[in-house]
């Protein structure tokens, strides 16, 4: 049996060197002896000057697992290979043959192999899983799902269709459900409005709320924003048990209840007739209720009492400022009323009314009271309103943070003084001067009626002129552009003629002042006693002259010269209250039918009459000069008679001037007879009836 | 409004104060109104040890004439200025476990004087003591209708040399090291800057006028 071992077993042994097997051969066939050579330093280079380097001997771990590398685990049956494994394991390597008689147990061996034999085992199974796994993973090959579920499945657009709509069809159930939910809540919700708290958030979200043990407190005041009074403005929530439509009750503190509004009364020291139109009040109210969108009793409570108080505060302030007004205002403060004596003599009174909620009901007839006269309010009521609003509006704005909030959802944000003062390192005497007097309240209250009163006055004095042959046409762009501003446009027109004279003239009113502007010239107004606006009668002058030679040229006249006095210089000597009555401004039309004749037809116009025409007539010298030959002769010293226009009433103005005029100039001394005759002709035309063709018996 | 702040010569043989009183007579004389007294105070505030390894070093300065602010000026790096409501002293005190006004130091820096108005100028003379102990005369002249420094450098220095003993020749050498302040709009944190500067040398031991 050893014996057929010697052959196969040469091979591992004899694989060290030749020599050892030779060893092997000389001793007897029988016992094998394994010789290796001492374990020499393996020589890995050799430098160029010699020196070796050796490497390292292989540790035993390393050994190891050279060894087992070689192990066919597959073989289970060992016995035949122990010897040789054993001698390539070099458990005795290193020994002589004899030192193979105390080798150890080999059962002992076996079972330490073992155990190294399953650790290996396991973990190449381990390496074997891992490897596959990561080729799964990296190539896909088998972990395919879908592909392993089910052959690719050729398109079925219908059955495709199919899922989707149900899929649709479920989400929409789900929208369906959460809109059913949403309803539902929101119906809670307006239900529980008439809740307590419910009342008391939607209270929260516009005032201002805070909570002082039981109870539930709100400030109205505008004491952050440098209001005077500090300690007005509060107010109370308390819950009302008996009525569940109203579960609030607002408690205001103070005398806050009721209407209020600002009177502003315009009135004359002196009243004389005329001016009696330009006394009216204005009157403004609630203020604020626009500005607060919930409409409950108690939001109207409050919004009520808000603005009291802003009132309240307003004529605080215009009180306080009427110390330090120039004396030419004569500013007099009566508790909540302030007067002042405007320039124009008028006196303007700022007064407070304020009717409580006791009183209310008593008084609902009289129309003393704001709460019935806001229906009936004058248009610049509502401009005054406005105005004031804008006015305290930047006024608070000075005074108090730069984004202010809600004026009706009351104090909020940094103390003024805090936020200009302190950051900005201000100095001492900006913080004394919050006020400059140019733009103190009372003044910008007294241009806005100033300005009010300029405008109704100037409309009133346009109105005067107006006549049956005269149409002003008046474009007022104040309420478009803005209060401080007015600018009437003026154009004129006369019924029954083409044209449309459009003048260069407007009234402007600005900052309490009224002018009169041209394109040349601008006259300041003085409104006192008569409005001195003589540019305006040029323009008349010049428009009626431009009609009476349109008549006269359809007369065939020939218009040979046009003259106009406008009267300046006559003007600036004259007294004012004499200078408008009087004011002489005029223009002469020549016209002439033949080269010997003149008539002369002159336009005046003035307040007291509005215009008036006269006419005159000359002949020209009995031997003609070169003047009359080429039309520049001009009679001297015309004696003129008055056209009577103001017998023209109603019906066709335009026909009725012309025979006027035309038999005006016909009744004239030095006349012609072609002039007679047409004068003659004129008048039977205007009595001759109607032709029969207009009636309608021969139209049907 | 711009202001310079110097320090007024004491000439020889005089006190602080008869100084001052010679500086008043001649604004009065000039057609100068009086106005209020001022007074602009500095005081140190040192961080304690024990709750900061690094020492820090902030001054508080606070001006009569800006009675709503405060300022706060740190030793070391005076570019993080800070000007605050006067409320920062209540927090200053809140934080007395950290910073102490510095006990060591005799007392306050203040600078105590009268205000003299004439048109759109403004002069503040005072006299700066630093712990009781009278140091000089400082003197505030304040622009108060333009706000660009550098439009009004000229003017200033003409308008100082109307009532300094010498001719007003340089600027304020704060205003002088900040080029950049000379282009912007004037706040009233570089006067505080400038007061502080002269509160600086005083501390330091430094003769005040340097000419």
């Amino acid at each position: 049996m050893v014996g057929d071992r010697e052959e196969p077993s040469s091979s591992p042994a004899g694989l060290g060197s030749p020599a050892v097997r030779n060893s092997g051969r000389r001793d007897s066939a029988n016992i094998r002896v394994t010789v290796e050579c001492p374990l020499q330093p393996q020589i890995s280079e050799i430098t160029f000057d010699g020196q070796e380097i050796h490497q390292p001997p292989i540790s035993r771990g390393e050994r190891l697992y050279r060894n087992a590398c070689k192990i066919n685990f597959l073989e289970e049956d060992v016995e035949d290979g122990e010897e040789d494994e054993l001698v390539s394991f070099g458990v005795a390597g290193g020994r002589p043959k004899e030192t193979r008689v105390q080798r150890p147990d080999p059962g002992q061996i076996v079972w330490s192999l073992d155990s190294v034999r399953n650790k290996l085992r396991s973990a190449h199974m381990e390496v074997a899983i891992l490897t596959d796994i990561l080729a799964l993973s990296k190539e896909r090959k088998y972990m395919r799902v879908e592909s392993a579920v089910s052959d690719p499945v050729e398109s079925k657009p219908h059955f495709n269709m199919h899922i989707k709509k149900k899929a649709a069809q479920s989400v929409s159930v789900l929208f369906a459900e959460a809109a059913n939910r949403l309803k539902r809540s929101a119906a809670d919700t307006q239900k529980g409005d008439n809740d307590y708290h419910h009342a008391l958030i939607n209270l929260r979200d516009q005032w201002r709320l805070k909570k002082t043990g039981a109870n539930v407190t709100g400030d109205l005041g505008y004491r952050t924003v440098g209001s005077a009074l500090k300690a007005a403005g509060q107010f109370e929530i308390r819950k009302n048990e008996d009525n569940s439509e109203k579960p609030l009750n607002v408690v205001i503190v103070g005398d806050l209840s009721g209407e209020c509004a600002v009177q502003i009364d315009i009135a004359f020291d002196h009243v004389r007739s005329p001016q009696k139109d330009y006394i009216d009040e204005l009157r403004t109210h609630d203020m604020w209720s626009k500005v607060i969108t919930a409409d409950t009793p108690w939001h109207r409570q409050l919004t009520a009492a808000q603005n009291c108080l802003y009132l309240r505060e307003l004529t605080m302030m215009l009180s306080a400022e009427a110390v330090n007004l120039p004396s030419s205002l004569s500013p007099i403060v009566f508790g909540d009323e302030v007067h002042y004596t405007s320039l124009f003599g008028h006196t303007v009174r700022v007064k407070l009314q304020h009717v409580p909620e006791s009183e209310m009901s008593r008084t609902k007839s009289t129309a003393r009271y704001p709460h019935n006269f806001n229906e009936s309010t004058w248009s610049e009521s509502r401009i005054v309103e406005m105005v004031m609003q804008m006015i305290m509006l930047t006024r608070m704005r000075d005074l108090s943070n730069p984004d202010i909030p809600i004026p009706a959802c009351g104090p909020l944000g940094l103390k003024n003084f805090r936020r200009k003062m302190s950051i900005q390192a201000r100095d001492r005497r900006v913080w004394k001067i919050p006020v400059t007097p140019e733009r103190s309240l009372s003044t910008e209250l007294l241009e806005l009626s100033h300005n009010l009163l300029l405008r109704k006055r100037i409309l009133k004095f346009l109105d005067e002129l107006v006549g049956p042959d005269l149409t002003i046409i008046i474009h007022d762009t104040s309420t478009l552009t803005s209060w401080k501003y007015c600018l009437i446009k003026l154009s004129f027109h006369t019924p029954g003629f083409d044209f449309y004279d459009r003048t260069n003239c407007a009234f402007e009113i600005h900052s309490g002042e009224a002018r009169f502007c041209t394109r040349n010239s601008v006259h300041q107004l003085s409104v006192g006693d008569d409005m001195e606006c003589h540019l305006l009668y040029v323009e008349m002058v010049r428009h009626h002259s431009t009609v009476m030679q349109f008549l006269l040229k359809s007369h065939r006249f020939e218009i040979i010269q046009y003259n106009a006095s406008y009267g300046f210089y006559e003007l600036k000597e004259a007294p004012v209250s004499i200078s408008v009555a009087n004011a002489l401004s005029y223009a002469i039309t020549i016209v002439a039918k033949s080269s010997d004749e003149r008539w002369l037809v002159k336009v005046v116009c003035s307040l007291c009459y509005v215009y008036r025409v006269y006419v005159a007539s000359l002949t020209a010298p009995p031997n003609p000069t070169n003047a009359v030959r080429n039309k520049d002769f001009v009679p001297p010293n015309p004696i003129f008679r008055e056209v009577d226009l103001n017998s023209i009433v109603g019906g066709d103005t335009r026909a009725k001037k012309s025979s006027m005029v035309i038999s005006a100039l016909a009744s004239l001394p030095q006349h012609s007879k072609l002039l007679r005759k047409q004068g003659a002709e004129q008048e039977t035309k205007l009595r001759r009836p109607a032709p029969a063709w207009t009636r309608w018996e021969t139209v049907v | 409004m711009i202001s310079w702040v110097v320090p007024y010569p004491t000439p020889e043989g005089k006190t602080h104060n008869q100084a001052l009183d010679d500086l008043s007579k001649l604004l009065l004389a000039q057609g100068y109104e009086k106005d209020v007294p001022y007074c602009v105070e500095c005081e140190m505030y040192v961080s304690l040890p024990e709750m900061m390894p690094v020492q820090k070093v902030f001054h508080v300065i606070l001006d009569s004439d800006r009675p709503a602010s405060c300022f706060l000026i740190p030793d070391k790096d005076q570019s993080i200025s800070i000007t605050a409501e006067k409320s920062m002293m209540g927090f200053l005190s809140k934080l007395s476990k950290i910073f102490k006004t510095s006990p060591g130091k005799t007392g306050n820096l203040e600078v105590r004087g009268q205000t003299f108005l004439y048109r759109d100028f403004c002069v503040r003379a005072g006299i700066l003591s630093y712990g009781g102990v009278i140091k000089g005369v400082i003197v505030e002249a304040e622009l108060r209708s333009c706000s660009i420094l550098i439009t009004a450098v000229e003017l200033m220095k003409e308008f100082m040399s109307t009532f300094m003993p010498t001719p007003m020749d340089t600027v304020p050498s704060y205003i002088s090291s900040k080029p950049n302040i000379l282009g912007a709009m004037y706040s009233p944190l570089e006067t505080i800057h400038q007061y502080y500067d002269i509160f600086a040398s005083v501390r330091a031991g430094r003769s005040l006028v340097s000419r």
